[in-house]
C-alpha cells in the first residue's frame, strides 16, 4: 500500500539536495573512519607487493581465496543495479523510485572495487600488461604471446568493463535532470560542474523525451550485459575440469540469480542507512521495504532452487570424489560450520522472516537481515572456492588446507571502505535519490473509492 | 456500478480520446460472460468433434503399439514419451501463469486467469498418459540418479505421487477460484449443472469470511502449487531424460526443463486466448493481456538460449569423453534436426521476427502465432531430449559414456498418430471444461471494474488503477 506524503516540488528539491549542500559532522567522522580503513588496506596491498604472494595464505594446491571471493562477491553486489533500476524500470513497478540511484552507485563503486582484486592477486599488478597486451604497449605481442581468446579469464574483465561503462552512462543518463536542478542551485565551482554535466538541460518536452527515450533503450541494452558479467565469471570455474564441484552446467544462471539475491539485499542494506543517516523517511517509506521484502522472498527462493539442484547434482553421478567434497563441504571442520551459517543466513533465516508483513516492514529487522544474506554469500563464495581447491584432482601432488593471512583480512575490509566511501562521497556532489523520479511519482499517484474505502491507486496513461 | 460514461460527460472542452478499457460496468461484464458460457457457438462443436477424432486415433496407435511391441522395450514408447513431456511443460504448466500473476497482483491478469487454471482439466488426461510410464523405467542401482540409495522402485512411485498431487492442486485452484462463479450461477440452471454447481459453489454468501478464506487459499495453493510443479519437473526430467543417456551429466536440464515449461504455459495460454477470443468475449481478452503475456514470452524465449548456451558451453568446453559423446548424440548426429528445430523455433523465429518488434508484440495476432511457433519448438525440444533418452540401448544405460554411433529413431505413421492424439485428447478436455466453467472469471471481472476508474488527465484521459494492498 502506498503511504502518501505531501511534498510540493520546492521541498522535495529542498530535502533531497540537503545531503549534497548541507554539512553534517558525522558524514567527515564517518569518512574519516573509512579512510583510515583503506589506508590500511593500501598499507598491506604495499607489504604484499614489496615481500611477495607468501606473506597471503595462499598455498599449493590452494591458489584462490579471499581475493577471489572478494572478487566474485563485490561483482554479486553489482548486479542490484539493472535489477532494480533497468527491470523495475522496465515493468513499470512505482516503488522502484527512491532505489534506483542508490541500486546503480551501488553497482559501479563494486564493479569498480571487484576489479581490483584480480590485480592484488596476481601479486604483481603491473604485469597485468603482459595479460591485456594492450595494443600501445605491445610487449608481450611482440614476443609472439597472444591471449587465449577461449579463456573465460580474458572474457571476464571485457564483460566487468563494458558492463561498468554501460552502467556509468546509465547513472549519468538519469541524473542529467537532477544536475539541471543542482545547476540552478549552486553556486561557484559546483555551479560549474553541474552545468558542464547537465548538458544545457532545460526541461522542455522534447529534452525529456529523450531523457526518457535513452533510459528505456539503456534499460533494455544493459540486461544481456548484466546476465553475461557474472555468467562469465562463473565460467572462470566451471570450465576447469580437473576442479572437483566446479564443472556444473548450472554454475551460469546459479552465479547470476546468487548475485541479485545478494545485491538486491545490499540495496536495501543501502537504503536503509541512506533513510536513517539523511532523514529521508518521507521518501523511502516502509511501503518500499514490502515491496523489496517480496522481492527478495522470490529472489532467494528462486536462488534456492539452484542451490538444491547445485548441490544435488553433485550427488547425481554417484561418483566416490564427489560425494567425498560434499562430505567435505558440509561435515569437514571447519567448513562444516561455515556451511551451516552460509545456508542459515542465506536463506532459512531472513526468507521466513520475509513472510512477516511487520519485518518487512520495519528497518531494524530488514537492515540485519540483509547484512545476515551477504554474510552468508559471501560464505557461499568462500565455500565454492576453497574445499574444491583442497582436494583438486588430476596433477595435484599435494593436498592442503588454506589459512587467510591478516593481510588479506585488511584487504577484504579495505575493500568494504572503498564501497562505503565511495557511495558516501557521491551523496556529497550528486543527489542519491533522483529528484525528478520522486516528481513524476508524485504526479502518476491517486485515489479511488470503493466503497467506504480510500484505495491507493496509480495513473496509467491510454 | 457506474463507470465511465459518466465521468466522461463532465469534461472541458479539451478533445480528449476516451480510452476503450474504461467503458463497461459490472453489470455488462456479468451478462456477456454468462452469455458466452450459456451459448459459445457452433465452433465449439466442431472442435470438439476434430480433438475427439485425434483422440480416438491416438488411442487405435496406443493399442497397435501395445499389442505389436509390448512395454519391455523403451524405444518404440519414445515419441510417446516425448508426447507426455510435452504435455507437462506446456498445458500441466499453464496454471502456473495465472498463480504468478495473481502473486505479482498483476490487474491485467484477470481477462485470462481462469483461461489458464482450465488447463487443469487437461492435466488430467495427461496423468492418463503417464500411466504406462513408470513401467518403462529402470531401477535407481543401475543409473545415475538423484534417490541416492533409495533402492527398489524409488523414481516410480515418488515420481506418480508428485505428479498427482501437483495435478490434484491445480484442479484445487481451479474449483476454489470458480466457487463464487458457480454460487452465482447455480440459481440460473438446471439438471446435471446446477448439481455440480450446488456441490462446488457450496453455500457461498460472499461474506468477508469468505472472500478473506478464499484469497488464502488461492495464496497457500499457488505457491504449493508452484513447488509441487518445479519439483515435479525437476525429477520427471532427471528420471526419465538425463538418468537414461550415460555421461548427460546436466545440472541445468532441470532448470531449462522447467524453463520451458513456463514458456510452454505461456504459449498454450496465448492460444487458448486468441481462439475464444476469436469467438466472443474481445472486452475482457483484450490488447492489454496478448501485450503482458507476450513481454513475458519475449523474456522465456530469449532465456530458452541463456540456459541451452549455459549447458553446451560448459560440455563443449569440458570435452571429456562422456560430454563430447552427449553432444555428438543430441547437436551434431542422431538428433541435429529437431536440435535444429527446437533452437529455431523455440528461440530464434519467435524472438526475432516476432516479439522483439514493438508493433508485432502489442497486438492480438503476433503473440499468438509467435506462441504457435513456440509451441512447436518445444516439441522439438521434447522429441529431442526423451526420445534420444529412451532410444537408448537396455545395457547402455548406467554407462559412463555413450559407446559407439548411435542411428536416430525416427518417427513411423503410429509415432504420429500418438503424437496427435495426445494433442487431440488434451484439446478434448479443455473443449469440455469450457462448457464446465465460464471462460472468464465473473468475480474477477466484477472486482477490476471497482479497482478501475478512467479520468480526465490534463489533456487525455487515463486509467486510474487501484492497488489495494
Amino acid at each position: 500500500m502506498q503511504e502518501r506524503r505531501e511534498k510540493t516540488e520546492s521541498q522535495i528539491n529542498t530535502d533531497l539536495l540537503s545531503a549534497m549542500l548541507d554539512n553534517h559532522l558525522w558524514f567527515w567522522i564517518v569518512l574519516a573512519g573509512l579512510g583510515l580503513v583503506i589506508l590500511a588496506g593500501a598499507a598491506a596491498a604495499g607489504y604484499m607487493f614489496d615481500r611477495g604472494l607468501g606473506v597471503t595464505g595462499l598455498n599449493r594446491p590452494v591458489f584462490w581465496g579471499f581475493f577471489i571471493t572478494n572478487f566474485v562477491f563485490w561483482v554479486g553486489i553489482s548486479h542490484a543495479g539493472v535489477m532494480l533500476s533497468a527491470i523495475l524500470r522496465l515493468a513499470q513497478a512505482e516503488w522502484r523510485r527512491p532505489a534506483t540511484r542508490a541500486a546503480e552507485v551501488l553497482t559501479i563503486f563494486s564493479l569498480a572495487t571487484a576489479l581490483i582484486f584480480p590485480l592484488l592477486h596476481t601479486g604483481r599488478p603491473w604485469r597485468v600488461f603482459y595479460w591485456v597486451g594492450l595494443p600501445i604497449l605491445p610487449y608481450d605481442l611482440s614476443r609472439g604471446i597472444f591471449q587465449n581468446v577461449r579463456s573465460a579469464l580474458l572474457w571476464d574483465p571485457s564483460a566487468i568493463f563494458t558492463y561498468l561503462t554501460s552502467s556509468t552512462l546509465f547513472v549519468f543518463i538519469a541524473l542529467v535532470p537532477d544536475l539541471a536542478v543542482a545547476r540552478d542551485r549552486t553556486t561557484g565551482w559546483r555551479r560549474a560542474l553541474y552545468a558542464t554535466l547537465a548538458l544545457g538541460f532545460r526541461g522542455n518536452a522534447r529534452q525529456w523525451r529523450l531523457q526518457a527515450i535513452a533510459g528505456i533503450l539503456l534499460s533494455a541494452l544493459i540486461l544481456p550485459v548484466f546476465v553475461s558479467v557474472h555468467s562469465i565469471v562463473s565460467w572462470d570455474f566451471a570450465a576447469a575440469v580437473s576442479v572437483e564441484g566446479w564443472h556444473q552446467t548450472i554454475f551460469a544462471p546459479y552465479f547470476v540469480i546468487g548475485a541479485v539475491h545478494s545485491g538486491v539485499s545490499g540495496v536495501v542494506t543501502a537504503m536503509i542507512l541512506m533513510a536513517w543517516l539523511f532523514k529521508w523517511q518521507d521518501y523511502i517509506r516502509p511501503e518500499h521495504f514490502d515491496a523489496l521484502g517480496r522481492l527478495l522472498i522470490v529472489v532467494a527462493t528462486a536462488w534456492f532452487y539452484f542451490f538444491f539442484i547445485e548441490f544435488s547434482f553433485g550427488l547425481f553421478s554417484q561418483e566416490p570424489s564427489e560425494i567425498a567434497l560434499r562430505q567435505t563441504q558440509v561435515f569437514g571442520q571447519p567448513w562444516g560450520w561455515m556451511y551451516l551459517t552460509f545456508i542459515m543466513a542465506s536463506y532459512f533465516i531472513p526468507v521466513p522472516l520475509w513472510m512477516f508483513r511487520r519485518v518487512r516492514r520495519s528497518l531494524v529487522l530488514m537492515f540485519w537481515t540483509t547484512i545476515l544474506v551477504n554474510i552468508g554469500m559471501w560464505l557461499e563464495r568462500f565455500l565454492i572456492i576453497v574445499p574444491s581447491l583442497m582436494r583438486k584432482q588430476g596433477l595435484t601432488f599435494v593436498w592442503g588446507d588454506y589459512n587467510p593471512s591478516p593481510i588479506e583480512v585488511l584487504l577484504v575490509a579495505a575493500s568494504f571502505a572503498v564501497v562505503l566511501g565511495g557511495v558516501l562521497l557521491f551523496s556529497k556532489i550528486f543527489p542519491l535519490i533522483p529528484i525528478y523520479d520522486a516528481k513524476e511519482g508524485k504526479y502518476i499517484e491517486a485515489e479511488i473509492q470503493v466503497g467506504r474505502r480510500t484505495v491507493p491507486a496509480v495513473i496509467r496513461e491510454e | 456500478m457506474e463507470t465511465t460514461s459518466s465521468e466522461s460527460n463532465g469534461h472541458n472542452g479539451h478533445h480528449r480520446h476516451m480510452p476503450e478499457i474504461g467503458e463497461y460496468t459490472a453489470q455488462v461484464a456479468n451478462e456477456e460472460i454468462r452469455a458466452w458460457f450459456g451459448a459459445p457457438g457452433s465452433w465449439h462443436g466442431k472442435a470438439l468433434f476434430v480433438a475427439g477424432a485425434l483422440l480416438v486415433a491416438g488411442i487405435v496407435a496406443f493399442v497397435i503399439r501395445a499389442s505389436s511391441d509390448g512395454f519391455d522395450e523403451r524405444g518404440p514408447w519414445a515419441y510417446y514419451a516425448a508426447g507426455f513431456a510435452f504435455l507437462l511443460t506446456t498445458v500441466g504448466s499453464a496454471p502456473l501463469v495465472s498463480v504468478a500473476l495473481r502473486m505479482s497482483k498483476a490487474h491485467w491478469r484477470r481477462g485470462l486467469s481462469r483461461l489458464s487454471e482450465l488447463f487443469a482439466i487437461s492435466s488430467i488426461f495427461m496423468l492418463i498418459v503417464y500411466i504406462p510410464l513408470p513401467f518403462m523405467l529402470p531401477v535407481v542401482d543401475d543409473r545415475p540418479s538423484l534417490w541416492i540409495n533409495w533402492h527398489g522402485h524409488a523414481p516410480h512411485i515418488y515420481d506418480s505421487m508428485l505428479l498427482v498431487t501437483t495435478v490434484l492442486c491445480g484442479l484445487a485452484i481451479l474449483l476454489i477460484g470458480a466457487r463464487p462463479d458457480f454460487a452465482a450461477l447455480k440459481h440460473e440452471t438446471k439438471g446435471i449443472r446446477r448439481w455440480y454447481y450446488s456441490i462446488i459453489g457450496g453455500n457461498w454468501k460472499g461474506t468477508k469470511k469468505e472472500w478473506q478464506r478464499l484469497r488464502a487459499a488461492q495464496g497457500v495453493l499457488g505457491g504449493l502449487y508452484f513447488m509441487m510443479l518445479i519439483f515435479t519437473q525437476l525429477i520427471v526430467s532427471s528420471d526419465y531424460a538425463l538418468a537414461l543417456i550415460p555421461g548427460w551429466k546436466d545440472s541445468i536440464y532441470p532448470a531449462f526443463y522447467s524453463l520451458t515449461g513456463l514458456q510452454g504455459a505461456l504459449a498454450v495460454t496465448l492460444i487458448a486466448m486468441f481462439w475464444v477470443r476469436r469467438t466472443g468475449l474481445q472486452r475482457y481478452i483484450s490488447l492489454d493481456q496478448f501485450w503482458g503475456l507476450a513481454k513475458l514470452l519475449l523474456a522465456t524465449s530469449l532465456l530458452w538460449f541463456y540456459f541451452w548456451w549455459s549447458g553446451f558451453f560448459v560440455f563443449w568446453y569440458g570435452r571429456s569423453v562422456a560430454e563430447v559423446g552427449v553432444l555428438e548424440y543430441m547437436i551434431k548426429g542422431a538428433y541435429l534436426a529437431p536440435f535444429l528445430g527446437a533452437i529455431a523455433f523455440s528461440f530464434f523465429v519467435p524472438c526475432f521476427f516476432f516479439l522483439i518488434w514493438n508493433p508485432i508484440r502489442k497486438s492480438i495476432r503476433g503473440p499468438a502465432i509467435a506462441a504457435t511457433i513456440v509451441m512447436l519448438g518445444i516439441m522439438f525440444s521434447r522429441v529431442r531430449e526423451y526420445v534420444a533418452a529412451f532410444s537408448i540401448p537396455k545395457g547402455m544405460v548406467g554407462s559412463t559414456h555413450i559407446e559407439g554411433i548411435l542411428g536416430t529413431n525416427t518417427p513411423d505413421a503410429i509415432d504420429i498418430l500418438l503424437l496427435l492424439g495426445i494433442l487431440g485428447g488434451s484439446a478434448f478436455f479443455y473443449l469440455v471444461a469450457l462448457r464446465i466453467f465460464p471462460a472468464v472469471n465473473i468475480w474477477e471481472q466484477r472486482e477490476f471494474t471497482l479497482l478501475r476508474k478512467v479520468r480526465p488527465y490534463f489533456k487525455r484521459y487515463a486509467v486510474v488503477l487501484g492497488k489495494p494492498d
